[in-house]
């Protein structure tokens, strides 16, 4: 028996390239969110047990204090975003190795880092307990960053009337980085796809 | 129309929503500290007086 099948259509390609993009957006982020779980909960134990306190009082420059956390937990977020980004091109992702898309995804992962690891030191102010802040912020995380995005897509691409909803939000809930990262993700899969309809 | 990853509606819109809430998340941080160190300010979000009572 031969199996000879035709070769996919360029529409095919396109669908293949979305789905891709559900999978990466949603994929992306929760892998990320576990290492912004774990920065939360580092920063709240150390304001519970009063370890920052015990260095603020010993004279240590409170701006020192979190350009020091941000520089080393940047650095290890970057070591986690090649990582992934290495693992996807090796895995021939194609609409991540395509044209510019390479550049976007660079510049979201490296964007990304800097801005939600900023805004969850501000969220640690909101937590009281370590396990708490963990759990639930990385289901924030997840939900936010990693369903919404799918969500508005999809109110962007089902009808002409749904569109304009769908951009509106998107305009907003970028205001919260995981959903900026999840939908700029998503859009890169779904470029063609944006194009042709 | 063909659109490019760098196009506003895609990438570049989130792209720079990144790049702007990276500094500005940064300066809340420093402005919420600032203020949790201000006594005046504390006493004033705690609803506390002034003066402190003499027991």
């Amino acid at each position: 028996m031969v199996n000879d099948p035709l070769p996919r259509t360029f529409q095919q390609l396109q669908i293949n390239n979305t789905i891709s993009g559900f999978y990466a957006s949603f994929i992306f982020s929760m892998a990320l969110a576990f290492k912004f779980a774990s920065i939360i909960a580092f920063i709240v134990k150390e304001r519970a047990d009063r370890s920052k306190h015990q260095q603020i009082v010993s004279g240590m420059n409170i701006r020192a204090y979190w350009t020091a956390n941000l520089v080393y937990d940047y650095v290890l977020y970057l070591v986690i975003s090649v990582l992934a980004i290495v693992i996807a091109i090796g895995l021939d992702v194609q609409f991540i190795t395509e044209g510019n898309a390479l550049a976007a995804i660079w510049m979201l992962f490296i964007f990304y880092g800097l801005s939600y690891i900023s805004f969850t030191y501000v969220a640690s102010f909101i937590f009281k307990d370590y396990g708490t802040a963990q759990a639930s912020y990385y289901f924030i995380t997840l939900i936010l960053g990693g369903l919404l995005p799918i969500l508005v897509f999809l109110l962007r691409v089902l009808g002409d009337s749904t569109n304009p909803v769908g951009k509106g939000l998107a305009w907003g809930l970028r205001l919260y980085p995981a959903f900026a990262f999840g939908e700029g993700v998503l859009n890169i899969g779904s470029v063609t796809l944006y194009g042709i309809r | 129309m063909p659109m490019d990853p760098l196009d506003l509606e895609i990438g570049l819109a989130p792209i720079i929503y990144l790049a702007v809430g990276s500094a500005f998340f940064f300066l809340l941080l420093l402005i919420i500290e600032s203020l949790q160190n201000s006594e005046k300010f504390m006493r004033k979000w705690q609803g506390e007086e002034n003066n402190v009572e003499e027991t």
